[in-house]
């Protein structure tokens, strides 16, 4: 139905003022709304609690609204990394990335083969028969990437995915996950609260509010790619830091 | 690694050792009569003589205590995967296994001894009684304790319930899947002794419980040492194999099981 070539872009999902009210009452996220197109990089940002994750969840479909619709395009496959690496303890590198394909059903050599792709793609290819907890942080987060991949997603939904490793691991993630995005033709909606994280990756930055949160602000990030480790020590870099940081305190002050 | 290992081992076979040394030292100071307290010389000595009679017995007790545990893998395991399908069926029985943990086993027993005919059934019934809550409650326990992303991550790749059961919660539930079973080999055959000690000496199978019983009767307190040792040995030797396959099971990925390394 849809012609191709018209210039309005793809959206993949949309959230259309939803909100979200815990049944004892609690508000966790005031209505907003969300368009996400084909090939963005898209980072939530914002303070502790303010619902980042919730939104995303909602956007995942692993949680129901109380308000307003969330809708998923049809050809938006997703796959999720959660803030933790959340891999199976009790089953090696390899049978952890394969289980999105046995869920799903994908013939056995296909599925190998995926999996030595994905584990390639992450750099873990001679770990394949480690077990989670032989690995450091930043390799878990990298099983727990290669696993998302490894459905060919063209829709990744990532929740503080390096939230809790150190800042030079950090670094290196963001570098490899910025590559996957161009070279996989990506669209990421990237939950994170490190506002220099959300401007080295992000084609646009939404800001949320404290809790009950709602996005109160958008920022895009119109540099071109493929970014390196220039563009973090860029002043351009530093200008858009410093307009984020503003547009995060401008919330701070009205809560 | 090598010092504390051999270490551990040898610091309670030391304790054995000069316990066993010193209870054969008064006992022969003191003269104290056999059918008081015996030497461990005396029941060595005993369980060597009377080894055909013990043996079979053990044979017997053995027999019904791995029958009962069989039963109560099966049964706990069965039950636990219905707890969790189901919150209602759950709410609806788990307050009668309960029941069934806190009724001394010793009051039901004769009754169970008297509806069912014939002994071995009767005491491989009220073992399992015995043997069977651990089984449930731990391996309830642990089909529900699921790390709550994977839990989103199954369901985000469309897993069927059957998926979810054995992908996830079953593996999940194996570290209290084992603790429950060493519990319960160990109730399993104290089970099985306290069953045969309540069906006496009223023509049932002759278990070691009932070799006690007999051999208290006659004042034979050597034999009876000599079979509570071997109760003892076995209640070791069925634990031992139970932390065995749970190591199996789980060394190379769960906390409990991995080797300390300090």
């Amino acid at each position: 139905m849809t012609d191709p070539s018209s210039a309005a872009p793809h959206v993949l999902v949309s959230l259309d003022a939803v909100a979200l009210t815990y049944s004892t009452g609690v508000r966790a996220l005031s209505p907003t709304s969300l368009a996400l197109a084909a090939g963005e990089f898209v980072s939530l940002i914002g303070p502790s609690g303010c619902g980042k994750s919730t939104l995303l969840r909602i956007a995942a479909g692993l949680l129901a609204t109380t308000e307003g619709t969330a809708e998923r395009a049809l050809d938006a496959s997703l796959a999720f990394v959660f803030q933790s690496p959340t891999l199976m303890p009790w089953a090696d590198v390899r049978r952890n990335v394969r289980l999105p394909l046995e869920l799903g059903g994908v013939v056995a050599d296909e599925a190998d083969d995926r999996v030595d792709d994905a584990l390639r793609t992450v750099g873990l290819a001679e770990f394949h028969r480690a077990f989670p907890r032989e690995l450091s942080g930043g390799m878990q987060m990298r099983v727990s990437i290669a696993r998302a991949l490894v459905t060919r997603p063209r829709l990744l939904l990532m929740d503080e995915p390096f939230g809790a490793l150190d800042e030079i691991s950090r670094g290196r993630l963001d570098r490899e996950l910025l590559s996957l995005w161009a070279a996989r033709r990506l669209t990421v909606l990237f939950v994170t609260h490190s506002l220099y994280e959300a401007v080295f990756l992000s084609t646009r930055v939404l800001v949320m509010s404290p809790r009950p949160g709602r996005i109160t602000a958008e920022l895009v990030i119109d540099e071109p790619h493929p970014r390196d480790d220039s563009f973090r020590l860029s002043e351009r870099f530093a200008h858009h830091c410093q307009r984020l940081g503003l547009l995060m305190l401008a919330n701070e002050d009205s809560a | 690694m090598t010092p504390p290992r051999r270490f551990e081992l040898l610091t309670p076979v030391g304790v054995g050792i000069a316990i066993l040394a010193s209870w054969q030292a008064l006992v022969s100071a003191f003269e104290v009569p056999s059918y008081l307290v015996p030497g461990p010389l005396l029941v060595a000595k005993t369980l060597f003589i009377d080894r055909d009679v013990l043996i079979s017995a053990l044979g017997v007790t053995l027999g019904v205590a791995l029958l009962a545990l069989a039963a109560s893998i099966v049964i706990g395991v069965s039950l636990a995967f219905l707890f969790v399908q189901s919150r209602a069926v759950e709410l609806s029985l788990f307050p009668y296994v309960v029941l069934l943990q806190v009724t001394p086993i010793v009051a039901i027993a004769p009754l169970i001894i008297i509806w069912v005919n014939n002994p071995l059934p009767a005491l491989v019934i009220c073992a399992t009684l015995v043997a069977l809550f651990p089984m449930i409650a731990n391996t309830t326990l642990g089909l529900k304790s699921v790390d709550p992303g994977l839990l989103d991550l199954f369901r985000l790749n469309g897993a069927t319930r059957w998926q979810t059961l054995m992908r996830l919660r079953v593996p999940s539930a194996l570290p209290y899947f084992f603790a429950g079973l060493k519990i319960s080999t160990g109730l399993s055959l104290i089970g099985a002794v306290v069953a045969e000690f309540v069906a006496g000496t009223g023509g049932t199978a002759s278990g070691l419980a009932y070799q006690i019983l007999q051999a208290g009767l006659q004042l034979n307190i050597p034999r009876l040492f000599a079979a509570l040792v071997l109760i003892t040995v076995t209640g070791v030797a069925l634990f031992a194999i139970a932390h065995y396959l749970s190591w199996l099971a789980l060394h190379r990925w769960h906390e409990s099981a991995i080797a300390q390394h300090s």
